[in-house]
């Protein structure tokens, strides 16, 4: 194994386990909408945390010299949709605002006079003058550079619909997901494949709360998982990198697990932008090793105790399920190794759900428009059927498209979305990757799920996104299958996890090489 | 148009710093001085409000209201729209229609001179634009137009497109030039309406022209915003294109007092308009562990013994609801309430 592992140096132990903010209040671990108000300090075995909003700490330099790589090897990382440029600046001022409330003799941001600001950060030596909304004048995109004052990962979500979409960012610590891929999804969406979450109504819990977060009323939760090494970045995209180290963290010596397994925390707090009306997520992250955990000795115990209790499903998505056992057993040293039940596992959500029989058509629209995409006699028959029970409600026109792969024929749909009024109605039918892309395209002309109606006719291709060569592609396959990118040719795997919006289901490297 | 009286104070160059942000940007109950006051038309005045030092204020989104105490009682308060487009202001502008019926707005009318305290509350967001709009279709009846100036100014700010309705009685449409200003520029245009079939026509036509992706907004008063949503649903609008508010914004209402017995003790509690059941039971020593003070994260959940709940939460079941043996006591409340602490 040639990956480079690092391990910081002892000396600057003290202060991290101290600030580290521990996250398990009790011996058993479950989803919960763990949410409290921002601003009060918790304490901890250790110390405390969560004074502040934004926490600078020593690992500053660092962690801001990491990110500035990341980005530069991957521009997905950083991502604002048109829509979101104004809650950009809302949330560059907003954070600039925390670290001036926060660190008042290290930071400062003054009004000029109209929109012209100056900010300074005597941390960076770094001046700004700049006018609000003026890319120009700051010289860069402003989560773009918010992202270059803070260790801080920020998101962005926008509210429509009772809706929240994660619409910009600025993300290179994700612990095992995919930002580029993830931009445009909603929450609900985006949290599919989260074991538990949905039957417990944790999530939805969640979404109506953040829905209802007002201005200055910040929020943080904390969410946790395992790493080895310290390794800040552990994205879909960088699998290659840091998933072989799951294998690798079993053959090594006890000691050298100590050091190489994290206890990863991350510290969000959710502020509801005061202008935009956006939310932003800031996502703090923290690693302590067992080796460092181990002595605080609540911690010790309760983490063992948590890593034991904590069920197969949770493990699995976590990612941790291969080493936990171990992990536990390394904390509480000569208790009897944690087997764990065997619950079977659930069935993957986060797939499409597809009519068996073609929808009827929403009679309450103006106006349609029935897209038929491709030769399947199905495809045409349910097209049909469509446009006789449209005709009746409103002007109805048909499309009829060869493949969304050609030029000519993509040109064709998009143009017909250009020309729609709104209270029209869009009807697609087609294989998967058709009719997929074909709902991407007219969310992308502005559609919400209410105008919208898909039937699928054959379920063997699909749109796919790599999260290495970074587009879609169409593939024939299904999701858990694996298969050859045609864009980078590595050998993928296919998620089951969607992004309606983009119009794609993800892959990732295969975690194992057919031999 | 009478003169606007101006009082002086306003800092030039605010410096954010020292103090935590947000206590800063205050949103809570809080003092504010009357700053200007100008009558629009025969039964409209403009007012706008300023910190007692001037200072920089809470930004708000478009749509936003703010919340007066009318009189010194403090148990009276309605809620205003603000005319601005929210970006970092150093006053609060609300229009308000003298209604003539004893109610905050004759107060506000009769009461309030430049340089007078008034009681404050927020601004909170209830009528927000949806973020990714490809155009805007602005709808305002009469007064109604103060949410809907709000909304215009910051698409200008902007550099959006919109479409605007004013339906109004001539001689009685405030800001109408500040609105026609507006539609000076490219992509904005002003539709105005004297009658009520004018405004029906001006409507119908309106909904079924704009471009893929809009959105509607209106404001105004309750015939003309059924009007608005059946016309609007007559052009095949799904409703979650179709915003609007109503003159008195729904306010999570602050409730009527009542008493709580605590089992264990005996101890009689009151609890306040307007003061959660949590706050009171911490206040007396009786423990209750607490996260989210907003009824989702269920933390503060109770045994209750006897009583009526009102529930006012997002965690509680139908079935559970209807059992009545347990509440989340920082939203629901009650009457004849004996909690098992």
């Amino acid at each position: 194994m040639t990956t480079a592992l690092s391990v910081p140096p002892i000396h600057a132990l003290k202060g991290r386990i101290a600030a580290f903010p521990y996250p398990f209040p009790e011996d058993t671990y479950r989803y919960s909408t763990n949410v409290e108000p921002a601003n009060t300090p918790n304490t901890t075995a250790a110390g405390g945390w969560g004074a502040t909003i934004i926490d600078i700490d020593e690992d500053y330099h660092a962690e801001l010299a990491e990110r500035a790589t990341v980005l530069a090897a991957d521009p997905t990382r950083h991502a604002v949709l048109p829509h979101m440029r104004p809650a950009a600046w809302d949330a560059m001022l907003t954070v600039m605002g925390e670290l001036a409330g926060a660190y008042p003799d290290r930071m400062s941001l003054r009004n000029l006079g109209g929109d012209v600001w100056r900010w300074h950060n005597a941390i960076l030596d770094d001046t700004r003058e700049f006018r609000y909304g003026d890319e120009a004048s700051l010289g860069q995109e402003p989560l773009a550079y918010i992202t270059t004052q803070v260790q801080e990962d920020i998101a962005l979500l926008d509210q429509r619909n009772e809706q929240l979409y994660v619409d910009a960012g600025v993300v290179t610590f994700a612990a095992d997901w995919s930002f580029g891929f993830d931009v445009g999804m909603s929450f609900l969406e985006i949290h599919g494949p989260v074991p538990r979450v949905r039957r417990d109504g944790v999530i939805t819990r969640a979404h109506d709360f953040l829905k209802r977060l007002q201005p200055h009323q910040p929020y943080r939760r904390t969410n946790w998982t395992l790493t080895i090494g310290h390794r800040l970045d552990v994205s879909t995209e960088r699998y290659p990198d840091w998933g072989p180290d799951r294998e690798m963290i079993q053959s090594v010596a006890d000691d050298e697990f100590g050091r190489l397994v994290n206890l990863r925390v991350e510290v969000q707090h959710l502020i509801r932008l005061p202008d935009s009306g956006a939310l932003m997520f800031l996502i703090r992250t923290y690693m302590l090793s067992l080796e460092e955990l181990a002595t605080v000795e609540d911690w010790r115990v309760r983490t063992a105790q948590v890593l034991a209790a904590l069920p197969d499903d949770m493990a699995e998505y976590k990612g941790i399920i291969k080493y936990r056992d171990r992990a536990a057993r390394w904390l509480t040293e000569a208790a009897p190794a944690a087997t764990g039940g065997h619950s079977p596992r659930e069935p993957v959500p986060g797939l499409p759900e597809w009519p068996t029989v073609p929808p009827a058509v929403d009679v309450t629209g103006a106006s349609f428009l029935i897209v038929s995409i491709g030769q399947d006699p199905q495809t045409s028959h349910a097209a049909r059927g469509w446009v006789r029970a449209a005709e009746s409600a409103g002007p109805t026109r048909m499309l009829v498209l060869d493949s969304l792969a050609a030029d000519a024929d993509a040109t064709a749909l998009r143009q017909a979305y250009g020309e729609l009024r709104t209270g029209s109605r869009i009807l697609v039918t087609g294989s998967q990757y058709a009719v997929m892309m074909a709902l991407a395209w007219a969310y992308d002309a502005g559609a919400i799920s209410a105008e919208l109606t898909a039937f699928v006719t054959d379920l063997g291709d699909l749109p796919m996104y790599c999260a290495h060569c970074r587009d879609i592609h169409r593939v024939v396959g299904a999701p858990g299958g694996v298969v050859t990118c045609p864009g980078c040719s590595r050998r993928v795997q296919i998620h089951g996890h969607h992004a309606p919006r983009l119009g794609g289901f993800l892959a990732s490297a295969a975690a194992e090489e057919p031999s | 148009m009478t003169a606007a009286v101006r009082v002086p104070g306003h800092a030039a160059a605010p410096v954010i710093g020292g103090a935590h942000q947000h206590p800063g940007y205050a949103t809570g109950r809080r003092e504010m001085r009357v700053v200007e006051i100008t009558e629009l038309t025969a039964g409209i005045k403009h007012f706008r409000f300023a910190a007692p030092d001037g200072s920089m204020l809470t930004p708000y989104a478009p749509g936003s209201h703010i919340i007066i105490t009318i009189g010194d009682g403090g148990d009276r308060r309605n809620a205003y729209s603000l005319v601005d487009d929210g970006m970092y202001p150093t006053t609060y502008a609300i229009s308000v229609l003298r209604r003539g019926e004893g109610g905050g707005s004759d107060w506000l009318h009769e009461h309030l001179v430049p340089g007078m305290a008034v009681e404050i509350e927020g601004p909170r967001s209830m009528f927000a634009p949806v973020g990714d709009q490809r155009h805007a279709l602005l709808v305002a009846g009469g007064v109604g137009v103060t949410p809907v100036l709000s909304h215009a100014r910051a698409l200008l700010r902007d550099g959006n497109t919109a479409e605007i309705v004013y339906s109004y009685r001539p001689g009685h449409a405030a800001h109408l030039e500040d609105l026609r200003a507006i539609a000076d520029r490219p992509g904005i245009a002003l539709f105005e309406a004297h009658t009520v079939d004018d405004t029906v026509a001006v409507l119908r036509e309106r909904l079924s022209q704009q471009r893929f992706g809009t959105h509607a907004y209106a404001c105004g008063p309750g015939p003309l915003l059924e009007t608005y949503t059946d016309l609007a649903a007559e052009a095949g609008w799904p409703s979650a294109r179709v915003h609007l508010e109503r003159f008195a914004a729904p306010e999570q209402d602050a409730g009527e007092p009542f008493t709580v017995r605590v089992a264990s003790t005996g101890a009689e509690i009151d609890v306040p308009p307007g003061v959660s059941l949590l706050q009171r039971l911490l206040e007396n020593g009786v423990p209750v562990s607490n996260m989210c003070r907003q009824g989702v994260c269920g933390e503060c959940r109770i045994p209750v013994s006897s009583g009526d709940i009102t529930h006012r939460d997002l965690v509680l079941s139908e079935d559970e609801r209807a059992a009545g043996n347990t509440m989340l006591c920082c939203v629901s409340r009650g009457t004849d309430i004996e909690v098992d602490l």
